[in-house]
């Protein structure tokens, strides 16, 4: 065993694999125990307090019949899509500025703006319920300038609210992967698209957008799929019909202690946002671009 | 045809660049300094130069990419300095290709041509007319990624000239690649430039490319023109020691100025030899002025082949012999000059007279011919 792996050590190609081996067994393992655990949970039942362990599609077929389970997986998809939307949308502006208008200390401004995402998620939440709630920022505002006669109710514990919350919770993850993106092209295609006689707004279109799209996707996919199974945010600031799958899922391997269900519930989850994340690929268009 | 006939009958066609007093600046820097320079139409004219002397600044004026500090450039008598890149009738090829990353061939080639108003059928008549005039048929659908560097520089090429640009602007364009493909496509530049018709303004630092391919070269030393002429008389009659030398090689000697005639001057070469020189009306002379000359390394005779006609006869040592196969390079240490005297001997075939070897005394000489006077 010993000698087996010093003969390892010595050939050279191997050296690379020894590298990569405590990371590729970490992650696999977790991974692949993960994945098998879910898989076999959720073709195992919940009996009460007891487990189940004759393999049946039960779950499956239960999740499918049940309306409300299909509802709030599409609703969560719908809302993870819109908040990584208004996310991209904000998040492109800023990194463009960054990146094309900025000339000096880049990376300082990138951190400065990045910078309350320092502080702990929950204190954003927080902090949002401050700024849209009953008695909050936006409503004594308008309260005191007169434009309403009382609160408004509909700007807090909605979807509103939840994706507005979201949105700004997850703007770095969307400004970086853009900006990097922005970074890599090379500022002379833009002068060669001058050259051949685009305007300023020809030259984005065609030339910078383009190439930044493999940036876009990055942003949208490391938006997108975290705030899918997200339980936190609908649970703070969306009220009763904030509810979202990561709810029920919570739910699921909590209090109702279904950990069979929870787990078929998921894995569909999974094989939802897999789908959706091709879906968002294949509608920004992104070829295999190398940009160099 | 004789290079001189052509220079001639060019000179009565008017400017189609006018570069009159054009300086800029960046900060306290002076990337150039009142340039004065008139191209003309259908000429292949080089800036030749070391880098950071300008030439650079100067063809990204031509392009719209920078504006001049002062001074006016007018193209096709339209005076330009304010006027955006997608506003002129230029075109570039970038030192880098600046290909587009996300197109194949094909459409980086067609990438100016959008907003044309060219039918679907005129465009790919064009594209394909470059296409063929360029070498790149079967590439069209090719990835970018995936050329190589012969490759990008014709698509560069191409997509530059599908614009029908009145003047194509090259930055180094050759720069990138490697010595054979360099010769190749300087070659098929001059013969694609021929072809069309179009001014070629290119900038190269590299001498040997601006004498192969220019009807005319400028060459820029700091910022400013050192001199501007055709490839031959840039080589026989450079007017400093700094052009002198830096088209080709040239040994350079002192000189000074011992009798100032109606019709001539009386030169002293290194103390050693006397020449008279035709007076140059242009130019003041002074007895006890002092002045450079230089003649060229190809010039100087060695034993035993030195010319007995030759006026200037002088003693060194062979420093250094470098045979380079159709031809010898030697170094000579002589008393004349501060720096060895440089000699480029050609190896004949079935010569029964030897090259020098280190360490041989050897006479040199020359003649007043192959002495270029230096200001």
């Amino acid at each position: 065993m010993i000698s087996s792996l010093r003969r390892l050590r010595h050939s050279k190609s191997s050296q690379g694999i020894l590298l990569v081996l405590p990371a590729v067994v970490f992650v696999l393992g977790i991974i692949g125990f993960a994945i098998a655990s879910l898989l076999a949970y959720s073709v195992w039942t919940q009996d009460y307090m007891e487990i189940v362990y004759a393999p049946t599609l039960a779950n499956y077929v239960n999740f499918l019949s049940e309306p409300i389970f299909s509802y709030l997986l599409a609703k969560s998809l719908l809302i993870a899509l819109l908040a990584s939307l208004v996310t991209v949308v904000a998040a492109y502006p800023v990194a463009y500025y960054v990146s094309f208008k900025v000339s000096r200390h880049k990376l300082l401004w990138i951190m400065v703006i990045t910078l309350p995402f320092w502080m702990s998620y929950l204190l954003r939440i927080f902090s949002w319920k401050l700024i849209l709630g009953y008695n909050g920022i936006v409503n004594s505002t308008l309260l005191d300038l007169g434009l309403i006669t009382q609160p408004l109710e509909f700007i807090l514990y909605n979807n509103f609210s939840v994706i507005i919350t979201l949105a700004h919770a997850w703007a770095p993850f969307a400004i970086i992967p853009i900006f990097l993106s922005m970074e890599r092209i090379d500022r002379t295609l833009l002068d060669a698209a001058a050259d051949l006689g685009d305007t300023a707004l020809q030259r984005f279109w065609r030339v910078t957008w383009p190439l930044t799209l493999p940036g876009v996707f990055s942003a949208s996919v490391l938006v997108f799929i975290p705030i899918v199974g997200d339980y936190v945010t609908p649970q703070l600031v969306g009220g009763t019909n904030g509810t979202m799958i990561g709810n029920l899922m919570f739910a699921m391997f909590g209090k109702l202690n279904d950990w069979p269900q929870g787990s078929a519930m998921a894995l569909i989850s999974l094989v939802a946002i897999a789908l959706t994340v091709m879906l968002i690929r294949w509608c920004l268009g992104v070829r295999k671009v190398e940009v160099k | 045809m004789n290079r001189f006939h052509q220079e001639d009958f060019r000179l009565s066609s008017q400017a189609h660049i006018r570069i009159v007093g054009v300086s800029k600046r960046y900060g306290d820097h002076n990337a150039l300094k009142q340039v004065d320079l008139d191209i003309r139409e259908g000429e292949f004219f080089s800036l030749l130069g070391p880098s950071g002397g300008g030439k650079t600044t100067l063809l990204k004026m031509l392009g719209g990419f920078e504006t001049p500090t002062e001074g006016d450039i007018y193209i096709n008598g339209e005076h330009v300095n304010d006027v955006p890149p997608h506003k002129r009738n230029t075109n570039m090829v970038f030192q880098n290709y600046a290909l587009f990353p996300h197109l194949n061939v094909i459409d980086n080639i067609g990438y100016g041509l959008r907003r044309s108003g060219l039918t679907a059928d005129e465009k790919n008549q064009k594209i394909n007319g470059l296409i063929e005039l360029t070498q790149l048929s079967g590439l069209e659908k090719r990835n970018i990624e995936h050329l190589s560097g012969g490759q990008k520089q014709r698509v560069a090429l191409a997509r530059a000239l599908v614009m029908d640009p009145s003047v194509l602007l090259l930055d180094e364009p050759l720069g990138a690649l490697d010595k054979t493909l360099r010769d190749e496509m300087g070659l098929e530049l001059r013969a694609i430039q021929k072809r069309v018709g179009i001014t070629f303004v290119f900038v190269t630092h590299d001498q040997e490319e601006a004498m192969a391919l220019s009807d005319r070269v400028a060459v820029l030393f700091d910022g400013a023109i050192a001199q501007v002429d055709t490839p031959r008389r840039l080589y026989d009659g450079p007017r400093s020691a700094s052009v002198a030398n830096f088209i080709g090689t040239s040994n350079i000697f002192d000189a000074r100025i011992i009798a100032v005639n109606p019709s001539n001057i009386r030169v002293e070469i290194a103390g050693q030899w006397t020449m008279d020189l035709p007076r140059d009306a242009d130019h003041s002379a002074e007895v006890s002025q002092n002045l450079s000359i230089a003649v060229r390394p190809e010039r100087i005779a060695v034993n035993p082949t030195v010319n007995a006609a030759d006026e200037f006869v002088g003693k060194a040592k062979v420093a250094t012999v470098s045979f380079r196969g159709d031809r010898s390079y030697l170094e000579l240490d002589d008393p004349y000059s501060s720096t060895r005297l440089s000699v480029v001997l050609l190896n004949l075939p079935n010569s029964d007279k030897p090259v020098p070897e280190i360490g041989d005394e050897a006479v040199f000489s020359f003649c007043q011919q192959d002495v270029i006077l230096l200001t």
